[in-house]
């Protein structure tokens, strides 16, 4: 994503281009990279917020949506944005699916057990998609893939970066309101402070989880609609992203949904600052999520808005 | 004879695999106001946890209303109208507080009086009105207290179970609660009351159980429990909570013996 | 606890590790290595979740060992035999980084920064090539490479002066300080033990011993890159040999291991090499392992001799 950009940008070669288009085409690729970021570790976020279960399959849910979209191209030469909506509805009833058949199981159990349980998952789908698709690179490449609009001479914007983010703030709003206003919303809002007493208000806590973790799955697939057309898709492409989704949440704090926003927003500006201004910058970008992740654990667990458990 | 609102046969329930209530049976008849008295740790939160479900039982049945509601789920009860204001306040701290009483009805029977019970509510308790856009866990505690019956009553409960509401407060603010638990047993409200405050409780209780180390030990109305010895010997005796001073347990032994006189 | 059984197994072990290899066919000696590395990181796996410290970062400190190996034999010289030590220190270095970095934070937590380490130090791995020849890889200098059979003999010994380890680690005071860490640190300060040094002693010691096993593999296979150095692989081998075995207990790592091992040559012989079986095998037995076996092979077995032993007993101890 960040290399096609950088190329463009370095296009300028020489000290010849000024410093406040450079500063501009920085923020406008970190905004436009911190949609699709935040739409990725939102899913996360939602999931472990009212079940406190860490989903480590959620970006081979990622990777699914993403080949989802690509076949849709492919084979019914659908667009991915027409795309969108069924694989987002694919994602949650894939994700209900596995709540039911097997997170919910272990909802009580020790936390080696969850970690260990949604990793294997997180295996089988993998390699799942690795038999069914080979590991060969495939890409969904509609016509606004390429394009860009210029901001001005020096400042470029791709379209379809920008329409991933337009994608992405939609659904974030949609899911803001839906948990501001609506009473499974609500429901689900009290769930996660306090989940004793929502049963109480006659409140059905196992199936706010099995919606919760349906809900997180479809985010997760539409995001990975949305890369289907900005990344290489691989089967292997979904573990990387979540370790950005991890870095994102603890950025931002666990619990807090407008933290994962933030975070998504830090690590988006950060990458792309370290890839524009770094000499090899694009290599290290990717090791930016892990250093800031070990960085936060260390100056701040909580994340910027949160206020996770720690041990006494 | 009217079948009783809620009936409980002989219940068994605990924790992990430690037995905490044994052989327990009570009944509380509808409209009546009922007591469960008990030291710390004899059992009454763990029989209103298996009243409404947070717990399963071990053995023994729960009747409620004449059918049999042992197995049944938590959140099914309350649609049923068992409301609990448990212990401890469990509020919801983030959301303000017209979010926590929105969400006391959010089972379909009491979604659709939302706006009676509101109106209720906020008649019962003047001071949630005024806190209504306010953040639940920034409230004090005797608010907070409000906000769990009010949220329970939002539930448009036919049985009204309080877990310790006098817990924390101040004695004037015990005053003010359980008057407005009077007012709402005087609208017809069937309640199981659990309290430490033995006196407060058996100012509004007309009957009342004694638990001791997890088996029911007494069994009368609210005049027997006031002259019974057990009670004002075994538990926050004659002076205690708004209607006291509590005496402390050395105090207690000092009295027994004889040896000294009680210090006020 | 005097009994000498123990030690009869162990010095029976280790004479089979130095004196067995050399008449095993090739693959058998292959398969004899690969168990012994695997044993090494699944023991050092299970040593951390015993003190409920889950790492999903195992390769890293595979990867550390095998770097650390590879670049002192290239540079100068160093034995295999040697490289340990080297090896053995970087690794509990990073594991008393590890401690620090997460301070007294919860598994989750834990979970995530050991992932970020071996992510972030493969990263590190692949951009600085004059250090550690970046993407294309290093060799190992061929010169000095051992015998195969000496290099299998030298691996079983170290997999069996590990699995001894934690054979008295299970048998001594820790072992108390291990259950306490796994329930909550406070459990911990209440056996007189210093939550913070010891949860330091565990990651140190576990990643020194991972790190051994990435110092065999670098001179068994004589060439490393990033990506196969610090293999997710190994991570997940490293848990599912302990889960499958027995969480937890001694002899768990090893049966797993062994399980796994076998499975996994089960697959390889019926499909080939084809991408992906292997990997969906570990990741169905992980699942498996999780939702209907959480107390591993051990678990079983105890289960069923238990209901032996005890029917037995009653038997016996009737007035």
């Amino acid at each position: 994503m960040i290399a096609s950009l950088a190329r463009k940008a370095f296009r300028y070669e020489g000290f010849g281009y000024d410093v406040m288009s450079l500063l501009l085409q920085i923020l406008v690729d970190a905004l436009l990279l911190g949609g699709v970021y935040t739409l990725m570790a939102v899913g996360l976020s939602l999931a472990f917020g009212v079940t406190r279960i860490i989903n480590f399959a959620h970006g081979e849910v990622l990777m699914f949506g993403a080949y989802a979209a690509f076949f849709a191209f492919a084979g019914l030469k659908l667009d991915p944005l027409l795309s969108l909506p069924f694989v987002a509805v694919l994602g949650a009833a894939g994700g209900y699916l596995l709540f039911k058949s097997s997170i919910e199981r272990i909802l009580d159990d020790a936390g080696i057990n969850q970690v260990l349980l949604t990793f294997g998952i997180g295996l089988v789908l993998q390699n799942v998609a690795v038999i069914l698709w080979t590991g060969d690179e495939r890409s969904a490449i509609p016509s606004y893939a390429f394009d860009s609009w210029f901001l001005s001479d020096d400042v470029v914007v791709a379209k379809g970066r920008l329409i991933a983010f337009g994608i992405a703030a939609a659904f974030m709003l949609a899911l803001l309101a839906w948990l501001r206003w609506s009473e499974l919303g609500r429901a689900t809002r009290a769930v996660s402070q306090n989940r004793a007493a929502a049963s109480l208000m006659g409140i059905n806590v196992h199936a706010i989880y099995a919606l919760s973790f349906a809900l997180s799955s479809a985010f997760g697939a539409a995001t990975g609609a949305i890369m289907s057309f900005l990344l290489p898709i691989t089967p292997f492409m979904g573990f990387p992203i979540l370790v950005k989704a991890f870095a994102i949440i603890i950025l931002g704090g666990l619990d807090s949904i407008i933290g994962t926003v933030l975070g998504a927003f830090f690590l988006a500006i950060t990458e792309t600052a370290i890839a524009y201004l770094v000499p090899d910058g694009i290599g290290w970008a990717e090791g930016v999520a892990f250093f800031l992740l070990v960085l936060m654990l260390i100056v701040r667990p909580t994340g910027i808005l949160g206020s996770a458990e720690r041990d006494a | 004879m009217t079948r009783p609102m809620l009936e409980l046969q002989n219940i068994q329930a605990g924790y992990d695999d430690s037995i905490a209530i044994e052989d327990v049976s009570l009944t509380v008849a509808e409209g009546e106001v009922v007591c469960l008295l008990g030291a710390n740790g004899a059992g009454k939160t763990t029989t209103m946890r298996a009243v409404t479900g947070l717990i399963p039982l071990s053995k023994g049945k729960i009747l409620y209303r004449g059918a049999d509601i042992s197995k049944q789920p938590a959140h099914e009860r309350v649609a049923e109208g068992i409301c609990l204001s448990p212990e401890g306040r469990q509020i919801f701290p983030e959301l303000t507080v017209m979010e926590n009483l929105v969400l006391g009805s959010f089972n379909a029977r009491a979604r659709v009086n939302r706006k009676q019970s509101f109106e209720q509510v906020f008649t019962l308790f003047p001071k949630l009105h005024e806190r209504r856009n306010q953040d639940a866990g920034s409230m004090s505690g005797g608010e907070q207290q409000m906000l769990t019956i009010g949220r329970a009553l939002m539930g448009q409960p036919r049985l009204l179970a309080l877990d310790e509401p006098s817990l924390g407060l101040s004695p004037k603010l015990v005053m003010t609660v359980f008057e407005s638990i009077l007012a709402i047993a005087k609208a017809g409200i069937t309640i199981l009351l659990v309290e430490q405050d033995t006196r407060a409780a058996l100012t509004i209780a007309q009957r009342g159980y004694v638990l001791s180390t997890g088996r029911v030990v007494y069994e009368g109305t609210a005049a027997d429990l006031k002259q019974s010895e057990l009670v004002q010997q075994a538990f926050v005796g004659a002076k205690s909570g708004a209607f006291g001073g509590r005496k402390t347990r050395r105090q207690r032994l000092l009295e027994k013996s004889g040896e000294g006189a009680p210090r006020a | 606890m005097n009994s000498p059984w123990p030690w009869i197994c162990i010095a029976v072990a280790v004479l089979l590790a130095l004196f067995l290899p050399p008449f095993l066919p090739p693959g058998l000696d292959d398969f004899a290595t690969r168990l012994s590395t695997l044993v090494l990181v699944a023991v050092s796996w299970n040593m951390m979740a015993s003190a409920g410290l889950i790492s999903l970062g195992h390769s890293g400190f595979w990867g550390v060992g095998a770097y650390t190996a590879a670049l002192l034999a290239n540079s100068i010289h160093l034995p295999f035999w040697l490289s340990i030590v080297p090896g053995m220190l970087l690794g509990a270095f990073f594991g008393v980084g590890l401690a620090y970095i997460t301070g007294r934070l919860r598994g989750l937590f834990f979970a995530i920064a050991t992932l970020a380490m071996s992510e972030a130090l493969r990263v590190v791995a692949l951009m600085v090539p004059k250090l550690t020849g970046g993407a294309e890889g290093v060799f190992v200098f061929d010169a000095i490479r051992p015998e195969r059979t000496t290099l299998t003999s030298f691996a079983l010994c170290l997999s069996v002066a590990t699995v001894a380890l934690s054979y008295f680690l299970a048998k001594s005071r820790y072992q108390f300080a291990f259950r306490a860490m796994r329930d909550g640190e406070s459990a911990v300060q209440m056996l007189g033990v210093n939550p913070v040094r010891f949860r330091a002693g565990v990651t140190a010691l576990s990643g020194a011993i991972a790190s051994c096993a990435g110092v065999i593999s670098a001179w068994y296979t004589g060439y490393l890159d990033p990506g196969s150095a610090f293999d997710l692989k190994v991570t997940i081998a490293a848990q599912i040999a302990p889960l499958f075995g027995g969480l937890y207990t001694v002899a768990g790592p090893v049966l797993g291991s062994a399980a796994i091992l076998t499975v996994s040559e089960l697959t390889r012989l019926h499909f080939g090499y084809s991408a992906g079986v292997g990997l969906l095998a570990y990741g169905v037995i992980l699942v498996f392992g999780v939702l209907f076996m959480p107390a591993g092979i051990v678990g079983l077995s105890k289960r069923w001799f238990g209901r032996y032993t005890r029917r037995r007993k009653t038997r016996v101890s009737q007035p």
